[in-house]
Protein backbone atom coordinates (compact mmCIF):
# COMPACT_ATOMS: atom_id res chain seq x y z
CA UNK A 1 0.00 0.00 0.00
CA UNK A 2 1.41 3.34 -0.95
CA UNK A 3 0.04 6.39 1.21
CA UNK A 4 -2.71 6.14 3.53
CA UNK A 5 -4.39 8.45 6.29
CA UNK A 6 -3.47 7.77 10.23
CA UNK A 7 -7.88 6.93 10.49
CA UNK A 8 -8.14 3.19 11.82
CA UNK A 9 -4.29 3.59 13.53
CA UNK A 10 -4.44 2.02 16.93
CA UNK A 11 -1.76 2.12 20.36
CA UNK A 12 -1.99 -0.83 22.02
CA UNK A 13 -0.22 -1.36 25.37
CA UNK A 14 1.17 -5.02 27.20
CA UNK A 15 2.45 -5.28 31.07
CA UNK A 16 4.65 -8.32 29.68
CA UNK A 17 8.60 -8.22 27.58
CA UNK A 18 8.85 -10.09 25.00
CA UNK A 19 11.11 -12.91 24.93
CA UNK A 20 12.82 -12.08 21.84
CA UNK A 21 13.31 -8.24 21.10
CA UNK A 22 12.30 -8.83 17.27
CA UNK A 23 8.63 -9.12 15.61
CA UNK A 24 8.28 -12.60 16.80
CA UNK A 25 8.77 -11.95 20.64
CA UNK A 26 6.59 -9.01 20.77
CA UNK A 27 3.78 -10.19 18.29
CA UNK A 28 3.37 -13.06 20.80
CA UNK A 29 2.61 -10.68 23.69
CA UNK A 30 -1.24 -9.94 24.25
CA UNK A 31 -1.82 -6.42 24.02
CA UNK A 32 -4.93 -4.48 25.45
CA UNK A 33 -5.71 -1.25 22.72
CA UNK A 34 -6.05 2.08 24.39
CA UNK A 35 -9.35 3.53 23.86
CA UNK A 36 -10.54 6.83 22.32
CA UNK A 37 -7.15 7.90 20.98
CA UNK A 38 -7.44 11.48 19.23
CA UNK A 39 -3.79 11.56 17.90
CA UNK A 40 -0.95 9.32 18.15
CA UNK A 41 2.40 11.66 17.68
CA UNK A 42 5.82 11.22 15.92
CA UNK A 43 7.60 8.07 16.21
CA UNK A 44 10.92 7.36 15.23
CA UNK A 45 14.74 7.04 16.46
CA UNK A 46 16.21 10.34 15.95
CA UNK A 47 20.73 11.33 16.32
CA UNK A 48 22.41 13.76 18.27
CA UNK A 49 24.28 16.01 15.74
CA UNK A 50 27.94 16.27 16.77
CA UNK A 51 29.46 19.03 15.11
CA UNK A 52 33.15 20.54 14.04
CA UNK A 53 34.45 23.77 12.51
CA UNK A 54 37.59 23.49 11.46
CA UNK A 55 39.68 26.45 11.05
CA UNK A 56 40.04 25.31 7.31
CA UNK A 57 36.91 24.06 5.77
CA UNK A 58 33.37 23.78 6.14
CA UNK A 59 31.67 22.53 9.31
CA UNK A 60 31.61 18.87 9.90
CA UNK A 61 28.81 16.87 10.95
CA UNK A 62 28.19 13.12 12.69
CA UNK A 63 25.75 11.57 13.57
CA UNK A 64 26.20 10.92 17.75
CA UNK A 65 24.12 9.16 20.02
CA UNK A 66 20.57 7.78 18.93
CA UNK A 67 17.29 8.76 20.91
CA UNK A 68 14.61 6.43 20.23
CA UNK A 69 12.19 9.60 20.82
CA UNK A 70 8.86 9.76 22.50
CA UNK A 71 5.47 8.87 21.87
CA UNK A 72 2.40 11.23 22.91
CA UNK A 73 -0.60 10.49 22.20
CA UNK A 74 -3.85 12.20 23.25
CA UNK A 75 -6.95 11.14 24.37
CA UNK A 76 -10.37 11.02 25.70
CA UNK A 77 -10.58 10.22 29.18
CA UNK A 78 -12.60 6.90 29.64
CA UNK A 79 -12.61 5.69 33.24
CA UNK A 80 -14.08 2.15 32.08
CA UNK A 81 -11.30 1.86 28.79
CA UNK A 82 -8.84 -1.17 30.01
CA UNK A 83 -5.98 0.48 27.76
CA UNK A 84 -6.82 3.46 29.66
CA UNK A 85 -6.65 1.82 32.77
CA UNK A 86 -3.31 -0.11 32.20
CA UNK A 87 -1.73 3.30 30.65
CA UNK A 88 -2.47 4.72 33.63
CA UNK A 89 -0.57 1.95 35.93
CA UNK A 90 2.45 2.40 33.89
CA UNK A 91 2.35 6.08 34.15
CA UNK A 92 2.05 5.62 38.04
CA UNK A 93 4.38 3.05 37.89
CA UNK A 94 7.49 4.77 40.23
CA UNK A 95 10.21 1.46 39.01
CA UNK A 96 12.20 0.68 36.18
CA UNK A 97 9.68 -1.46 34.51
CA UNK A 98 9.29 -1.63 30.36
CA UNK A 99 6.13 -1.81 29.33
CA UNK A 100 5.63 -2.79 25.62
CA UNK A 101 3.88 -0.77 23.06
CA UNK A 102 2.43 -1.86 19.63
CA UNK A 103 1.10 1.06 17.38
CA UNK A 104 -0.97 -0.65 14.02
CA UNK A 105 -1.31 1.58 11.54
CA UNK A 106 -4.69 1.17 9.01
CA UNK A 107 -2.94 -0.94 6.21
CA UNK A 108 -1.63 -3.32 8.83
CA UNK A 109 1.79 -1.86 9.47
CA UNK A 110 3.46 -2.11 12.76
CA UNK A 111 5.42 -0.71 15.27
CA UNK A 112 6.61 -2.26 18.63
CA UNK A 113 8.58 -0.94 21.25
CA UNK A 114 9.40 -0.96 25.15
CA UNK A 115 8.96 2.24 27.06
CA UNK A 116 8.35 3.61 30.15
CA UNK A 117 5.09 6.28 30.75
CA UNK A 118 6.78 9.54 32.17
CA UNK A 119 3.32 10.97 33.12
CA UNK A 120 0.22 11.09 31.61
CA UNK A 121 -1.64 14.32 32.64
CA UNK A 122 -5.03 15.17 32.21
CA UNK A 123 -6.34 18.09 30.98
CA UNK A 124 -9.52 20.21 31.28
CA UNK A 125 -9.97 23.11 28.54
CA UNK A 126 -13.15 25.07 27.77
CA UNK A 127 -16.78 23.92 27.76
CA UNK A 128 -16.71 22.61 24.44
CA UNK A 129 -14.22 20.15 24.26
CA UNK A 130 -13.41 16.49 26.07
CA UNK A 131 -11.61 15.43 29.24
CA UNK A 132 -7.83 14.66 27.70
CA UNK A 133 -5.06 12.80 29.07
CA UNK A 134 -1.46 12.87 26.96
CA UNK A 135 0.94 10.44 28.12
CA UNK A 136 4.63 10.60 27.47
CA UNK A 137 5.71 7.63 26.57
CA UNK A 138 9.88 7.71 26.28
CA UNK A 139 10.63 4.90 23.60
CA UNK A 140 13.33 2.83 24.96
CA UNK A 141 14.29 0.13 22.86
CA UNK A 142 14.89 0.39 19.29
CA UNK A 143 11.73 0.13 17.12
CA UNK A 144 10.95 -3.11 15.31
CA UNK A 145 8.91 -2.35 12.16
CA UNK A 146 6.52 -4.80 10.49
CA UNK A 147 5.41 -4.50 7.32
CA UNK A 148 1.88 -4.53 6.16
CA UNK A 149 0.62 -7.87 5.26
CA UNK A 150 0.36 -8.31 1.34
CA UNK A 151 -3.19 -8.53 0.19
CA UNK B 1 -14.73 -42.21 4.64
CA UNK B 2 -12.60 -39.13 5.86
CA UNK B 3 -11.14 -38.86 9.47
CA UNK B 4 -12.58 -37.13 12.26
CA UNK B 5 -10.52 -34.09 12.28
CA UNK B 6 -8.85 -33.26 16.04
CA UNK B 7 -8.39 -29.70 17.62
CA UNK B 8 -5.12 -28.77 17.99
CA UNK B 9 -5.14 -28.10 21.71
CA UNK B 10 -1.23 -26.84 21.92
CA UNK B 11 -2.20 -23.51 20.09
CA UNK B 12 -4.99 -22.43 22.36
CA UNK B 13 -3.93 -19.97 24.91
CA UNK B 14 -4.62 -20.71 28.40
CA UNK B 15 -7.02 -19.08 30.12
CA UNK B 16 -7.37 -17.68 33.72
CA UNK B 17 -10.57 -17.40 36.05
CA UNK B 18 -10.93 -13.51 37.31
CA UNK B 19 -13.55 -11.21 38.53
CA UNK B 20 -13.74 -8.06 37.23
CA UNK B 21 -13.60 -5.53 39.94
CA UNK B 22 -15.74 -2.49 38.52
CA UNK B 23 -17.31 -2.17 35.25
CA UNK B 24 -14.61 -1.87 32.02
CA UNK B 25 -14.31 -2.07 28.68
CA UNK B 26 -11.99 -3.90 26.41
CA UNK B 27 -11.33 -1.67 23.32
CA UNK B 28 -9.37 -4.91 21.60
CA UNK B 29 -12.32 -7.10 21.50
CA UNK B 30 -15.03 -4.71 23.02
CA UNK B 31 -16.12 -7.16 25.41
CA UNK B 32 -17.67 -5.31 28.62
CA UNK B 33 -17.39 -6.23 31.79
CA UNK B 34 -20.01 -5.76 34.90
CA UNK B 35 -18.24 -5.21 37.99
CA UNK B 36 -18.06 -8.38 40.31
CA UNK B 37 -19.09 -10.44 37.07
CA UNK B 38 -16.29 -13.65 36.49
CA UNK B 39 -15.17 -14.73 33.17
CA UNK B 40 -12.12 -16.39 31.46
CA UNK B 41 -9.43 -14.58 30.43
CA UNK B 42 -6.02 -15.45 28.52
CA UNK B 43 -3.43 -15.51 30.52
CA UNK B 44 -2.07 -12.00 28.54
CA UNK B 45 -5.38 -10.56 29.28
CA UNK B 46 -5.30 -11.30 32.79
CA UNK B 47 -2.16 -9.88 33.44
CA UNK B 48 -2.51 -6.62 31.67
CA UNK B 49 -6.06 -6.28 33.84
CA UNK B 50 -4.89 -7.46 36.80
CA UNK B 51 -2.15 -4.96 36.77
CA UNK B 52 -4.80 -2.19 36.31
CA UNK B 53 -6.13 -3.20 38.77
CA UNK B 54 -9.17 -4.28 36.94
CA UNK B 55 -9.08 -7.70 37.86
CA UNK B 56 -8.53 -10.67 40.73
CA UNK B 57 -8.06 -14.03 40.48
CA UNK B 58 -11.33 -15.84 41.52
CA UNK B 59 -8.99 -17.78 43.66
CA UNK B 60 -7.88 -14.86 45.50
CA UNK B 61 -11.31 -14.02 47.25
CA UNK B 62 -10.79 -12.94 50.95
CA UNK B 63 -10.64 -16.17 53.34
CA UNK B 64 -13.67 -14.31 55.37
CA UNK B 65 -16.08 -14.55 52.35
CA UNK B 66 -15.55 -18.05 51.87
CA UNK B 67 -18.07 -20.51 53.53
CA UNK B 68 -16.58 -21.80 57.34
CA UNK B 69 -15.23 -25.14 57.58
CA UNK B 70 -16.81 -27.79 60.30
Amino acid sequence: MGSQTAAGSSLAISVASPATSDAAGYAALTYTDVGQVEKLGSIGASFAKVEFQPLKGAKQKYKGSADYGALQPSMALDSTDAGQAIMQTSADDESQKLYSFRVTFSDGAKRYFGGRNFGMPETADGADSMLTGAPTIEICTKIVKVAAPAT
Amino acid sequence: MREKETTVSDTKPKMVRGKATRDFTDATTERRFAAKSSHDFTEGEFGNFLAAGLVVAVDSTPAEAKPARG
